[in-house]
């Protein structure tokens, strides 16, 4: 079976976070996940190119993608009545995936995730999706400017891989104390 | 209760990073500044808040010469339970 696209990855690991979202959060997800990747990664984790739509951030390939998770048989929509609208869940299936994000990119994905599960839609979209830099100063119909959520580059500024990489040591047991690492710091700045 | 104070090496090497960017007068006084304010967070570890990816972050913030330093500790608890780990150093855009 063709590995999946870059986009159904993307989706298929929102929902196994946030399994049973529907439509509108599991792009909204798939945004919030790519602005966040930009400030701290300078790139966007989808392919997904946005535009300013009626709903805020979309890009109609949202449909190519979500289409190949369930044509794939990676992930079930359901048809569900939203008062008088109607609505579609998505869950993960059983099938398993090889992701080839890297350890970084399913943090973020994980953490935007996890982090919006309990908002609405409505919710999500005004009190953070309209919120972000790219979508404070457009104009419906427009492509989104995600490189406005680039922060310039500060070489002592929090870098996102580095921080794993000493979280991992730490869970390894590799660290020592804070005043001896000081000291030695004292030390080498006085000679 | 005070928790324990530890690093990691990669915050180890922040650290030096930071320091070596100040003037040289000023580094035994932005160490002393850095420890002061990581005891204050193994004293009180709520004084953190949840950002950067959910992490709990704590602002250090020290004077030198008159200059004020603002920079930022991320942490994690170790499995210990007893010692807050220094995972990334990093200086804040203000």
């Amino acid at each position: 079976m063709a590995p999946l696209s870059r986009n159904a990855q993307v989706l298929r690991y929102l929902l196994e976070v946030a399994p049973g979202v529907g439509r509108i959060k599991l792009v909204k997800y798939a945004y919030l996940a790519d602005c966040e990747a930009f400030r701290y990664l300078g790139r966007a984790i989808s392919n997904f190119r946005y535009r300013f739509d009626k709903h805020g951030p979309f890009d109609p390939t949202f449909f190519d993608a979500k289409d190949e998770l369930v044509r794939g048989g990676y992930a079930s929509e359901t048809t569900t009545k939203i008062g008088p609208y109607d609505g579609y869940d998505y869950r993960p299936t059983d099938q398993t995936v090889q992701y080839g994000f890297s350890q970084a990119e399913a943090e973020i994905l994980r953490y935007v995730a996890e982090t919006y599960l309990s908002e609405t839609a409505i919710r999500l979209c005004e009190d953070v999706v309209y919120k972000t830099p790219p979508m404070r100063d457009a104009k419906v119909g427009e492509r989104l400017k995600m490189d406005k959520m680039k922060e310039e580059q500060d070489p002592l500024g929090f870098d996102l891989e580095r921080l794993l990489a000493a979280e991992a040591s730490v869970d390894a047991g590799h660290y020592r104390s804070v005043k001896d690492a000081v000291d030695e710091l004292r030390a080498r700045h006085r000679s | 209760m005070s928790y324990a104070l530890a690093i990691a090496p990669e915050a180890e090497q922040d650290l030096a990073r930071l320091i070596d960017s100040l003037p040289s007068r000023r580094r035994g006084r932005a160490l002393d500044g850095v420890l002061a304010e990581l005891e204050k967070l193994a004293a009180n570890p709520k004084l953190a808040v949840k950002s950067t990816l959910g992490r709990p972050t704590y602002r250090v913030s020290f004077v030198v010469d008159r200059v004020r330093y603002n920079w930022s500790a991320i942490f994690k608890f170790a499995v210990d339970e007893r010692t807050i780990v220094i995972t990334q150093l990093y200086r804040v855009a203000l």
